[in-house]
């Protein structure tokens, strides 16, 4: 009898939760890194175009 | 669950509460936000509960634009299509004064951008996807909270069309294109509102008049009391659609900008990629500020990417109480291929177009963005295309 769907959907989620504390513990203070995004011209900060 | 709630089922034919499911979904909601409360902000917990919120809405009432656009097509049912159209109209009547600064204090900016080759091959590959993949942005998050082991394969594979995306993304903009139309800038706030309202009740018109043609007739919903269908669904059309407009609306008061959901996934996979030794900083769009600081910041940081979270966990937490999480269902190979192909052109068209169903579609034009429109014609294009591929990937119509 093979692997159940929950346990792997739930072996799944919490190395989804295990990688999120990995790499919330492993960045610098929120405070250290500044969000500047003055030409964004998408969602996504993508310049504009003519800019371009 | 849906299928089965949908056509008319009672109270004694549903599975009971999945309680380990439901519990293990409402600690992560609640835990979660206590440790982003603490550790990033309130107003991130906040919006990490509305991305609860969004995934119970669209899970309950089983909101999905692609088989909405599929269904249209296919059977004449017009009822996701339009659901679809009163959502954005909704939406609409908020986001284009906000954004356009009818209350000054607030500093809000709408899902507006650039169009040109980008986007529509983006969206035209995107629409195609998402009939491979089965899901869309959202759809793709919460059917996975609802325990898909489909979207698995199709999460992952959108990640991964996601971070060759933004590698494409600056030499597609250096392309043909036009920088982003504000519609509420040519037309006036109510100008553009009449208008975007004039096209949307066309389409609506449009949906309406196929289903007469076709001769859908609608399935009666379930008749269980009103306050087990709140808890454990399903939810209508109009509740589910009702939650994502006001919660959309909390997203653009919160967070500043409208819901999205693909920019996490770039960010996810860019930062796996920067785990396992790639230097993503190479590359133009991560160096661009806001890609930067997501790379650089704690993903806890990065407001899509936690509502993304919220939503897998409200989703679980819906499928938990409605008794559904995990429904055994045989993945075939050729289903695997189209959910892993359908995945990566999803996260390779969302980068090029700006988003999803819901950034692009919903966000865009609530924020009466041309780009909105172009998104649509074009990913529907494509899934018209993607309806046809379908069944050689053993998915049916």
């Amino acid at each position: 009898m093979g692997i159940s769907a929950r346990k792997i959907l739930f072996a799944f989620l919490l190395s989804g939760l295990s990688l999120i504390a990995i790499d919330h513990l492993a960045s610098p203070p929120l405070s250290a890194v500044a969000s500047v995004d003055e030409n964004a011209c998408a969602p996504c900060g993508a310049p504009c175009p003519s800019t371009r | 669950m849906t299928a089965l709630a949908r056509s008319g089922d009672t109270l004694r034919e549903r599975p009971s509460v999945d309680m380990s499911v439901a519990l293990f979904a409402a600690s992560i909601l609640a835990v979660g936000a206590l440790i982003i409360g603490v550790e990033v902000s309130v107003r991130m917990a906040a919006l990490y509960l509305i991305g609860g919120g969004l995934g119970v809405a669209l899970l309950h009432g089983a909101f999905g634009f692609t088989a909405g656009w599929r269904r249209i097509v296919t059977h004449g049912d017009g009822r996701g299509m339009r659901a679809q159209l009163i959502v954005i109209a909704l939406t609409m009547l908020v986001f284009i004064p906000l954004i356009n600064g009818v209350l000054p204090d607030l500093s809000l900016t709408g899902a507006i951008a650039p169009v040109g080759a980008s986007l529509i091959l983006g969206s035209f590959v995107f629409g195609l996807g998402m009939q491979l993949g089965n899901g869309c942005g959202s759809g793709t998050l919460f059917t996975l909270g609802g325990g898909s082991q489909r979207m698995l394969l199709t999460l992952v594979a959108f990640i991964a069309g996601s971070v060759v995306g933004s590698i494409h993304l600056p030499w597609w903009l250096g392309q043909v294109g036009t920088d982003p139309v504000n519609l509420a800038k040519i037309f006036t706030i109510p100008g553009a509102i009449l208008l975007q309202a004039v096209i949307l009740a066309a389409i609506g018109w449009w949906t309406l008049r196929r289903e007469r043609s076709a001769g859908y007739k609608a399935e009666t919903l379930s008749e269980s009391p009103l306050s087990i269908r709140l808890f454990r669904g399903p939810w209508t059309f109009f509740w589910s659609g009702m939650a994502l407009v006001v919660l959309n609306i909390a997203t653009l008061l919160l967070a500043g900008h409208p819901w999205t959901i693909t920019y996490g996934f770039a960010v996810w996979g860019a930062k796996f990629a920067q785990g396992i030794g790639f230097d993503m900083s190479q590359f133009e769009f991560w160096t661009w500020p806001k890609a930067s600081t997501s790379l650089s910041n704690s993903i806890l940081a990065d407001v899509t990417s936690v509502m993304n979270f919220g939503l897998i966990a409200g989703a679980m937490l819906a499928a938990g109480l409605a008794g559904t999480f995990a429904s055994p269902v045989k993945l075939s190979g050729k289903s695997a291929a189209g959910a892993i192909i359908g995945g990566l052109l999803m996260g390779y068209g969302a980068r090029l177009a700006f988003g999803c169903n819901i950034g692009a579609f919903l966000g865009g034009i609530a924020s009466g963005s041309l780009h909105g429109w172009v998104w649509f014609l074009f990913a529907f294009a494509g899934t018209l295309a993607g309806i046809k591929l379908r069944p050689y990937f053993g998915l049916g119509n």
